[in-house]
């Protein structure tokens, strides 16, 4: 997992793993940009904007990142 | 290493606010490309520039902790048509709003959303490129 910090946007980029396959991006609840592996489904990055602020108010979630089905309707979306 | 000073561009917004890109924001950017073979397609610095610039419509940000001070620009970019989406955040005082076009902005990401239309945390369309006068095949 890598991270980089833009502190002149109040963006982290979060790299959770390489992606093996080409990647999209959708809004996700938090205020995350998701990066997801299209054949997967995988969430493979996140781009946190307003990052320092959020954390002022306590813990940042990415609730998609513990929804189990999360990937499943994913899939089902982009692949029916 | 980037400078803090450092910008890619700045544009004037549709209601006059100026609007950033800084260097770091744009590198820190470019360095989350992966693999070309991927063949994910991420926006150039021209599409980010036009998207602020000359924008097809605005949306209000949900964004629960900055949505206030977030307007989501978007533009439809290429022969493709595929609809590129730039957050900008302002720098708002509590009686102010980015509409009032004396503030400034700048860019905190950019990205072609997939699905492109559905998001929780991007808002309604409260603002559509005017049409341009004498074009009629404009519908």
């Amino acid at each position: 997992m890598t991270f980089e910090y833009d502190d002149m946007a109040d963006v982290m980029h979060i790299s959770f793993a390489e992606p093996t396959s080409r990647c999209t991006y959708m809004d996700g609840v938090s205020g995350a940009v998701l990066r997801i592996e299209a054949a997967t489904g995988r969430i493979v990055g996140a781009r946190i904007l307003g990052f320092q602020r959020s954390l002022q108010k306590g813990p940042i979630d990415i609730p998609e990142l513990n929804d189990p089905l999360f990937i499943p309707n994913w899939l089902a979306d982009h692949h029916t | 290493m980037a400078s803090n000073k450092n910008v890619m561009f700045f544009v004037f917004d549709p209601f006059g606010n100026r609007v950033v890109l800084y260097e770091k924001t744009w590198l820190t950017h470019t360095s989350q490309k992966h693999n070309p073979q991927y063949n994910e397609e991420l926006p150039d610095l021209g599409d980010v520039r036009e998207s602020v610039l000359n924008p097809d419509h605005l949306r209000r940000s949900l964004h629960p902790e900055i949505g206030r001070e977030v307007c989501v620009f978007e533009k439809f970019i290429g022969t493709d048509n595929r609809l590129l989406r730039t957050p900008v955040i302002y720098t708002l005082d509590p009686e102010s709003t980015y509409e009032m076009g004396t503030t400034q902005g700048h860019v905190t990401t950019s990205f072609f959303p997939d699905p492109p239309y559905t998001s929780r945390n991007v808002g309604e369309i409260f603002w559509i490129k005017p049409k341009e006068e004498g074009n009629e095949n404009d519908v």
